[in-house]
């Protein structure tokens, strides 16, 4: 690398030309990130693109080929795919009917995780809240629960008969059935995924919030604003770039999730574009999928776009200088202990008792029998082919998971990614940033920027299949890297880069540029410069970082399903596999495993780097 | 004082984007000069400053130190900052939070490979020198402003570097402290004698600090001089009124031409011109300093609006109905508010500026 | 920035056209020599000998040591162990769904990755069309299992281990009896909004039973006739009776669910009032008779009882342990008590293709079922105009 080169002496007009300027790392880092952006976002991109815009074997037998006598020969370009979503008959319920779904739910979650995230941020941050500290620990607990078990306890809890089977708690405690609205359909989708996503927004907006000085808002006290107009005037426009972050985030993960609508839309037939996706690639119409990806796509870019509009040069951030601020909490007053029995509501009833469900659901022999005669160990330490006290064998004569040495392996195979992914994930992380912050308005920078934000927005199912088309065969010098360990991590890398770059820009943007500049003038080199100044400097973030993709790492799915082996298989795609199969005490006993999992990771980071996962997602 | 040049900059240019943060700026830097670039911000200073430093990548020219090339846009030379002989300080000073006192300091002679003991004891030597060897394991936040300063300026110190260079090293400090390490400052510069380039834009500090001073404006020298010709001959109107505390008066005079004569009427006062110099213009700008106007039987009268007595003198401000005038006198004067006082100005301490260019003229 | 946007959206556009036409699927017109030559190696195919050598085939499976296998049933753990242990050859097993079991599969074969050697999962129909046809699966069936086999599956372009079922289901606390005996009856006003059944839009082999709706219209019409007592009259968009079926079927709130376990909850949990019909797989019983559910299954229904759907079992071309898949599938298939391989599933809801295997107790046999049995090549060809249609009437 051409950062380390010595200037003087060289012949060659070329290394002149690198040695002439003042040594770039950022460029050479740059380029470097830019290709393997290229490889690993781009290409998956344009597969993306290709398969919707060409025939597959399977196209022959589509209605609009057999009607206008196309010769459907596999990989020929072809416009069908794009008819059949935009312009034929099956349109309004393929795709249309679906868009508006999507929009509704997106725009539903995103608007109530935001408001409970920023509530709950504002609350935890800037106010006298008694047990605030616990509070906001606890508060990023949903983020560590996979979003789907919640729309299962939201199940156990509301179901109605319209699906027949066991009373839901609701009506077993109440006798009143819910409506069907409150059942299934937007409104728990909304609820269920709000509950998950707010973490989000309560994690970014806390971090900005935690930054503002204190004086900016008594200053505009002073002159005489009142605690609204200071809000609405001075601490909202201060934590607007963070609020937009979130607003992103939210939105682009919102309107890919396909767990939490199946779950809860399908009984009253409420589709939306992740779901159709997922149908249309189950019925081998990849390239109908692909389009509807393509529309998604295009939707998350729209909504960056946007906020990058509104953001504009706006962008404001902290940096470390060494100078302190004063965050005066404010005075709840009479109210405080009022608010406070209203944030403690919510902590139980949507932090704890989706837990407490899926907890209890383990111990039950008999689904839907919720007394204490019902309890039972089976499912996690049974034996196999135990007969339970009603007389029924017990999990199709299954041993309880921790006797399943599969599970042993599976678990062992989840931390394992989840470690790998989430240290390679914080180092790429911190380079992007360098890589962006440091080469800010350069046309380098803002092609890594966007590039690395684009996994984002690929929805998971597509990305996994495209990885596996992709990576199964060599590629130049790249050998073929299936069923490998090597490839999921990639695979998981490579979906987590709009998280690793954003915390890797978050932690750069709060360094100076001379405290790097000061170790150039000692004749400190890129790598000095590295490990002595820039990592130490970025360790929050980065271990901040680095819990934020330790956790996703640990539930991701749908991404994963189809790159896996048998000695690569991991928690989620079991808990999964059993779930479907109706095992769902043995589901819900691996989900919380995954649930214990993350938070001891949370639990041991924390004790030995004393950091705030706040300071991840930051902005 | 002037001896060798130590630094010599030739053509140098630095375009951001279409905005020219230096254009074609060409200046020697003498041996032991203590060097100001001052200028309002954005004039150029600091990237003049970076550039010398090996920080920033000018566009065009080449700089010299110590006789070696640095830089050459033309020769594709650029050599690194640690080979410059310099040493910076930051105006954040850009101390590594994570590391302490000591650390920071021993930083970069630790990454030269020194050895331990060796470096233990520059820098401590350092420290004592600067009076922090009691903060060693202090973490920068730790310390008092003042205190990071002085850090700030033992890590400078102990590569022992032919030169300091300095980006408003004093402008986070309070007023009292800034003063004193002003002192600091200066005393540093004439101990070792080091040459030191020094940006800011605080004229007071420029002008109690400097041998010379470099105005800049818009990527341009606009005068470079010793403090005292900067004070007494501004080169501009622009100069004038930038090193000027309270303000130079400004006053339109004519040029009134008798018998082969020339002289400038300003408002009524009556100042002699060389004619060869003032040529054919007729209209001409007068400044005078407000310690050089004084009580004058003959002068011109002025209404006295206030008076601000500042201890050691007495500024008043005098106003009649062609202009406003500041006058300051070391003796407080007898007159009080709206009376009625005759002033003139100094023999010779007028300056006389081109309305045009805004260039002195004499 | 508009520009940007423009300029990455041609770009991939045009490299997705640039790029179109690298992915050709073979072609199925000849046979690969190298493939041939695998055949003749493996003894595959036109190569299988009339009469196999057990003995040989278990020695060469030995020395290939393991099978590598994608199921789509969870239940190869229960014999696993038996088998490794008899055998000493280990299988490798991934439980994934019919899916992901043919994207996967093809994906490696495209990459010239031949690593599995068995596979054995529903939706025959794509099977055939995208695999067997294209020299991807080959047929594998013991010579001693063809000759215990009953005629009809010796035709089939894969082994078939066994039968499916999918039929209506009704909750026994709430209907001493069946309260259907046409599915016509599930268009009556009284079933609206209580059926549950598997969302087909998920895919498996759910769509391919609708369609079959329209395969048998015929039936369908006749049905109508008896249930209503006149004949039908079709609605504009309905081309056949079975359109119009679906379309009133569709009209009358089906509840979908994402699995298939649930469907059996929810129609035979007990304290019900008003419990659902469910269209459920028949082998759900065995979790309705472990959680002591109350349901049971409609076993006399016009125009038929139940769907029939296949699971094949078949050995990718070039796997690396041929042997060892033979003796795997051999196992798959049980023996006359339908026992080893076979065991898990010789419960209800099961049927095996052995002649000389007893089916279940409580369980007729398929022939004497009234049943629609999966056609491979009319629903591949049909099924997706068939998924569309009901999309449009959703």
């Amino acid at each position: 690398m051409s950062i380390s080169v010595k200037t003087e002496g060289f012949n060659s007009p070329l290394l002149r030309k690198a040695g002439r300027e003042i040594k770039k790392p950022e460029r050479v880092i740059g380029i470097i990130l830019l290709a393997l952006l290229v490889f690993f976002v781009f290409m998956p991109l344009i597969n993306i693109f290709q398969t919707a815009f060409t025939f597959t074997l399977s196209d022959r037998r589509l209605p609009q080929v057999v009607l206008h006598g196309l010769k459907a020969i596999p990989g020929n370009f072809t416009l069908v795919h794009l008819e059949r979503v935009f312009y034929s008959d099956v349109s309004k319920n393929m795709f249309y009917k679906p868009l508006l779904n999507s929009i509704v739910v997106t725009g539903g979650l995103t608007i109530l995780s935001m408001l409970i995230g920023c509530i709950l941020a504002y609350l935890v941050v800037r106010t006298d809240l008694p047990f605030k500290k616990i509070i906001a620990n606890v508060a990023t607990i949903p983020y560590v629960i996979p979003s789907w078990p919640i729309a299962l306890a939201w199940l156990t809890l509301f179901k109605n008969q319209r699906i027949g089977g066991s009373q839901g708690w609701f009506q077993y405690l109440t006798g009143i059935a819910p409506p069907d609205w409150l059942s299934y359909g937007p409104v728990p989708i909304i609820i269920c995924l709000s509950l998950h996503y707010y973490a989000f927004s309560f994690i970014t907006v806390s971090g900005a919030l935690a930054s503002i000085d204190s004086n900016l808002e008594e200053t505009g006290a002073l002159l005489g604003a009142n605690r609204r107009q200071v809000m609405s005037k001075i601490t909202l426009p201060l934590v607007m770039p963070a609020i937009l972050s979130a607003f992103i985030l939210t939105f682009s993960k919102g309107l890919g999730t396909f767990g939490t609508p199946a779950f809860l839309g399908l009984p009253v037939s409420y589709t939306t574009l992740a779901t159709q996706i997922y149908s249309a690639i189950r019925n081998n119409l990849p390239g109908d999928a692909f389009i509807i990806a393509i529309i998604m796509i295009i939707i998350s870019g729209l909504t960056i776009y946007m906020n990058v509009k509104v953001i504009g040069a706006r962008k404001s951030y902290v940096t470390i200088s060494g100078k302190g601020f004063r965050s005066k909490p404010m005075n709840l007053g009479r109210a405080r202990w009022f608010i406070f029995a209203l944030v403690m509501l919510f902590v139980i009833t949507c932090i704890f008792l989706p837990l407490y469900v899926l907890l209890y659901q383990t111990f039950m022999e008999v689904n839907g029998d919720y007394s204490l005669s019902n309890f039972t160990l089976h499912y996690w330490i049974g034996a196999p082919n135990t007969i339970g006290k009603s007389g029924i064998v017990l999990g199709e004569g299954q041993a309880g998971i921790l006797r399943n040495p599969d599970i042993w392996l599976t678990t062992w195979n989840s931390i394992r990614l989840s470690i790998t992914v989430s240290i390679l994930a914080g180092i790429i992380g911190i380079f992007l940033g360098y890589a962006i912050v440091r080469g800010r308005g350069t046309k380098l920078a803002s092609a890594c920027d966007t590039f690395s934000f684009a996994p984002y927005i690929i929805p998971s199912i597509a990305f996994g299949a495209v990885y596996l088309g992709m990576f199964s065969r060599p590629i130049g010098f790249f050998p073929s890297l299936y069923g490998t360990f090597a490839l999921l991590v990639i695979v998981s890398l490579a979906k987590r880069l709009p998280f690793s770059s954003r915390t890797g820009s978050a932690a750069m943007m709060q360094i100076d540029k001379s405290l790097e500049e000061a170790g150039t003038l000692v004749g400190a080199g890129f790598w000095t410069k590295f490990t002595k100044i820039i990592y130490p400097l970025t360790k929050s973030g980065f271990v901040a970082g680095f819990m934020l993709s330790f956790i996703s790492t640990m539930r991701e799915l749908s991404l994963i399903v189809l790159l896996v082996t048998p000695e690569t298989k991991i928690l989620p795609t079991m808990t999964f596999r059993y779930t479907e199969g109706g095992y769902h005490q043995f589901g819900d006993a691996i989900a919380m495993i995954l649930v214990f999992l993350s938070l001891l990771g949370i639990y041991i980071i924390r004790k030995y780097q004393g950091t705030d996962m706040a300071k991840g997602i930051g902005d | 004082m002037s001896g060798k040049v130590k630094i010599r900059i030739e053509n140098l240019s630095k375009i951001w984007g279409t905005t020219k943060a230096i254009d074609n700026l060409t200046m020697d830097i003498h041996e032991g000069d203590f060097l100001t670039l001052l200028g309002p911000s954005g004039c150029g200073k600091t990237t003049t400053l970076r550039s010398i430093a090996g920080l920033e990548n000018p566009t065009e020219g080449k700089i010299t130190i110590n006789d070696k090339v640095v830089f050459s846009k033309k020769d594709e030379i650029y050599i690194d900052p640690v080979k410059r002989d310099i040493g910076l300080i930051f105006q954040s000073y850009a101390l590594w939070p994570h590391m302490t006192v000591m650390k920071n300091v021993a930083f970069g002679p630790t990454i030269k490979k020194l050895p331990k003991d060796e470096v233990e004891k520059l820098t401590m030597d350092i420290l004592e020198k600067v009076h922090l060897e009691k903060h060693a394991h202090r973490y920068p936040n730790e310390l008092s402003g003042g205190q990071q300063q002085r850090v700030a300026i033992a890590r400078m110190l102990i590569a022992k570097p032919g030169i300091f260079l300095m980006d408003e090293p004093l402008s986070n400090l309070d007023a009292k402290l800034r003063l004193e390490m002003r002192s600091e400052v200066k005393r540093l510069h004439q101990e070792a004698g080091t040459t030191t380039v020094y940006v800011t834009h605080d004229q007071e500090e420029a002008m109690t600090m400097s041998s010379h001073i470099c105005i800049m404006k818009d990527g341009v020298i606009l005068q470079k001089d010793t403090p005292e010709m900067l004070y007494r001959k501004p080169a501009d109107l622009f100069v004038a009124d930038f090193i000027s505390n309270p303000k130079m008066n400004f006053i339109d005079g004519e040029v009134i031409r008798e018998n082969g004569k020339a002289h400038v009427n300003a408002k009524g006062f009556i100042l002699p011109v060389e004619s060869d110099l003032i040529g054919d213009r007729k209209h001409v700008k007068v400044a005078f300093r407000p310690e050089d106007a004084e009580l004058d039987q003959n002068g011109v009268a002025f209404r006295i609006e206030t008076q601000l007595p500042t201890g050691p003198a007495q500024i008043n401000n005098l106003i009649n109905e062609h202009c406003t005038v500041t006058m300051i006198t070391k003796n407080y004067i007898r007159s009080k508010p709206g009376e009625t006082i005759k002033i003139g100005i100094k023999p010779d301490c007028h300056n006389i500026f081109d309305i045009g260019t805004g260039k002195r003229i004499f | 920035m508009k520009k940007t946007l423009l300029i990455v959206l041609i770009l991939l556009i045009g490299s997705a056209m640039l790029f179109a036409g690298g992915a050709k699927e073979q072609s199925a017109s000849k046979m690969d020599p190298a493939i041939d030559a695998w055949l003749k190696q493996a003894q595959l195919g036109p190569y299988q000998p009339a009469t196999e050598n057990w003995d040989e085939i278990i020695k060469a499976a030995q020395a290939e040591g393991e099978i590598v296998l994608y199921a789509d049933t969870s239940r190869i753990s229960k014999f696993q162990e038996a088998f490794e242990k008899e055998y000493g050859v280990k299988i490798v097993y991934s439980d994934i769904g019919a899916a992901e079991i043919k994207e996967k599969l093809k994906k490696l074969q495209d990459s010239k990755i031949y690593e599995v050697d068995v596979i054995t999962c529903g939706d025959t129909p794509e099977l055939y069309a995208e695999f067997v046809d294209f020299n991807r699966l080959f047929k594998y069936v013991p010579r001693d299992v063809e000759a215990v086999m009953f005629d009809q599956f010796k035709n089939e372009k894969l082994g078939i281990q066994r039968l499916g079922g999918k039929m209506i289901a009704y909750n026994t606390e709430v209907y001493s009896e069946c309260p259907v005996d046409s599915w016509w009856d599930l268009t009556r006003p009284e079933w609206k909004g209580k059926l549950i059944m598997k969302d087909p839009m998920l895919g498996g082999s759910d769509m391919n039973n609708m369609a079959m709706f329209i395969m048998h219209a015929d039936e369908m019409e006749k049905a109508y006739k008896e249930e209503f007592g006149k004949k039908i009259v079709l609605s504009k968009d309905c081309p056949t009776a079975g359109h119009e079926f679906i379309k009133q079927l569709l009209k009358n709130d089906i509840i979908f669910e994402k699995g298939g376990n649930d469907a059996i909850e929810g129609v035979g949990a007990k304290g019900q009032k008003n419990p659902p019909l469910g269209i459920i797989s028949p082998s759900k019983m065995r979790v309705a008779e472990e959680q002591g559910l109350n349901a049971a299954l409609a076993w006399d229904v016009k125009p038929f009882s139940t769907f029939l759907n296949q699971t094949a079992v078949a050995v990718p071309v070039y796997a690396k342990h041929p042997n060892a898949a033979k003796l795997f599938i051999k196992y798959f298939y049980g023996d006359e008590k339908g026992g080893l391989g076979f065991k898990p599933y010789n419960t209800i809801g099961n049927w095996s293709i052995r002649k000389d295997v007893k089916v279940p107790e409580g369980q007729k046999p398929f022939q004497e079922i009234n049943a629609w049995k999966e056609d491979g090549d009319w629903l591949y060809n049909n099924v997706i105009i068939f998924r569309d249609f009901w999309m449009k009437n959703m």
